[in-house]
């Protein structure tokens, strides 16, 4: 199953500075790549809170949340908040740099209801060029190619004609 | 024959299994890994080939029916909405080996056979079907040579490459309806006569196909309109013991089976603590009034009359209207151009069929879960048989239906084959 959003870094959001403080929460970095995607374990009836690190400005991602229907909740409430520096936030605080958090609540919907405390669910942060997630990409020139190989070849071996006169 | 269809089915497949094999691991949806991770033993390494092809096809619904095959039983309600039969079936079939990618590899071998034994009897069953009616020999052999053609270049695509539970059903439904066609006969009015010498494959075989085929997937209920109408046709003629003993034994046995499967079994296992639908109980029987299945289809997939018809889901109309039309002209032409009399219960099922799915379901899996219903491939086979015969006329009509159909086919088999591999819409 799957439940994504769309976010835009705005272009006055201030770049990290050097100061890296250490984490304890959890947090999906960015940082050289343009799309990773983590596992979390995730509680079940509460709201998940997930850092984005080292993101660009300017720039759009997919926020794209999966988990398995061997798990039966659904997600609901999705988003992102900004949170700036020196501003204490879910128990953190970061003295130096704004921070990014994207939030999903994650609610148990079965009978009888989900034994498991924890979920584990995998967060994808993916780069967005021209409208289209940039893990997107591979499959779509597979598409695209396998497209025009069957016109080609159905231009050249004409199953209609073969399955009318055969 | 067999040879030709059989060489057809293999490099169709083989075709099939090549697209999944190349398509790009990374899948839109993510949590195949999870699913793997969670149903698999840590003895179950990850090679390069379960990831290039078994991981592949555990898209989708496949997560309920692989969950089935490896713990034997349903966890949850919801569960119950998908076949118990078809993960029995694999689990009886794995031999007491109950490893993961061993239970995968069985099911998808398993799914293959019984797509193409669904071919063979869609072959034999076309000949039955059409053998009384105004087609001369070799015509009749072309058509089912071409049904069975059309049916292993099935619009279900990708999900028959998995395991997903339809061609069991297919199966069971192509046996229900040729054990039926085998024990009857029409009389020059289009009348139904029953063979005593045959009840037994009317009443008992017939009936526990379509049984069968019930409980593997809810919409083959459908098939219960062939005694419906048999019933009507032989109380017309006031033909009572044929009817008693043939069409109302079996509609009745089907009656019983579907409210001992869709409300007394979930009774049983939920009720009274379930509360909820549970309330709704018949007086002292063990039953409620809404059936189970429907409750859960509506609660947990927002299933009903509508709730589908919203602007989000045009694309899913779009995906569907290939086999809509092709059916519903289907119908058409078997009742007008080409009347059969005993296709005439296979007409209202089509009918009654394309009412729900556009009413009711997630109209898209149109595409998969018509293959319980061949007039369609009867259709698309006879007009290219009689184009075939004409070939300086233009196309018109039905023919360019049918022309639009097979290019749609030829593009939509990879592109949803591809679609599925990757876990993307539609489902």
């Amino acid at each position: 199953n799957t439940e994504s959003f769309i976010i835009h870094i705005p272009s006055e959001f201030p770049l990290a500075s050097n100061e890296v403080p250490e984490v304890t929460h959890p947090t999906i970095s960015l940082k050289g790549i343009n799309h990773q995607t983590k596992t979390f374990s995730v509680p079940v009836d509460s709201t998940y809170y997930i850092e984005l690190k080292d993101v660009s400005v300017g720039e759009n991602y997919q926020i794209k949340i999966c988990w398995t229907a061997l798990n039966p909740v659904f997600i609901d409430e999705t988003g992102y908040k900004i949170v700036p520096h020196m501003t204490k936030f879910q128990d953190t605080v970061d003295e130096h740099n704004a921070r990014i958090f994207i939030y999903f609540d994650v609610i148990g919907e079965s009978y009888p209801p989900l034994k498991a405390v924890d979920i584990p669910i995998n967060v994808s942060v993916v780069n967005m060029k021209l409208g289209i997630p940039v893990d997107l990409y591979g499959t779509l020139v597979y598409i695209s190619l396998v497209v025009i190989g069957i016109y080609f070849a159905s231009r050249r071996y004409r199953v209609y004609e073969k399955l009318k006169n055969n | 024959m067999c040879g030709e269809i059989a060489g057809t089915f293999f490099f169709f497949k083989i075709f099939q299994y090549v697209l999944v094999w190349l398509a790009p691991t990374t899948q839109f949806d993510t949590s195949t890994a999870l699913l793997i991770h969670q149903l698999s033993s840590s003895l179950d390494g990850q090679s390069w080939v379960k990831k290039r092809l078994w991981d592949k096809l555990l898209s989708w619904d496949a997560v309920y029916f692989i969950k089935n095959m490896v713990n034997g039983e349903y966890e949850f309600e919801h569960e119950y909405a998908f076949s118990s039969v078809w993960p029995k079936f694999v689990r009886l079939c794995c031999r007491g080996n109950f490893e993961f990618y061993h239970i995968l590899k069985t099911a998808v071998f398993l799914e293959n056979l019984l797509h193409f034994i669904s071919v063979i009897l869609l072959y034999i069953l076309t000949l039955k079907t059409f053998e009384k009616n105004i087609l001369k020999t070799h015509q009749r052999y072309e058509l089912a040579r071409k049904s069975a053609v059309l049916f292993i270049l099935t619009g279900a695509a990708g999900f028959f490459t998995g395991i997903y539970s339809e061609p069991l059903s297919s199966v069971l439904s192509f046996a229900g309806i040729l054990a039926r066609e085998y024990s009857i006969f029409h009389d020059v009015y289009g009348n139904v006569i029953c063979k005593w010498q045959r009840w037994p494959l009317y009443s008992l075989v017939s009936t526990i196909c379509f049984m069968v085929a019930f409980a593997n997937r809810s919409n083959c209920i459908l098939l219960g309109i062939f005694y419906i109408m048999d019933l009507l046709s032989l109380l017309r003629r006031r033909k009572i013991a044929q009817a008693t003993f043939f069409p109302l034994l079996s509609g009745i046995a089907l009656l019983l089976f579907v409210i001992f499967q869709h409300y007394y079994v979930p009774y049983k296992a939920f009720c009274p603590q379930r509360g909820g639908w549970c309330k709704d109980k018949i007086r002292m029987l063990p039953f409620t009034y809404k059936s189970f299945y429907s409750y859960i289809q509506s609660s947990y997939w927002n299933v009903g009359f509508l709730k589908y018809w919203t602007i989000n889901n045009v694309p899913n109309f779009i995906f569907a209207i290939p086999n809509i039309v092709i059916m519903w002209y289907s119908s058409v032409y078997f009742s007008h151009q080409y009347p059969c009399s005993n296709l005439k219960p296979l007409i209202l099922i089509t009918r009654i069929f394309l009412v729900v799915i556009v009413f009711f379901a997630h109209i898209q899996i149109i595409n998969r879960v018509s293959s319980f219903i061949p007039l369609h491939l009867w259709y698309l086979a006879d007009r290219l048989i009689k184009k075939s015969t004409k070939k300086t006329k233009p196309l018109r009509g039905d023919d360019t239906l049918v022309k639009l159909y097979i290019y749609w086919l030829i593009y939509w088999i990879p592109v949803q084959t591809i679609l599925f591999a990757c876990f993307l819409p539609p489902a």
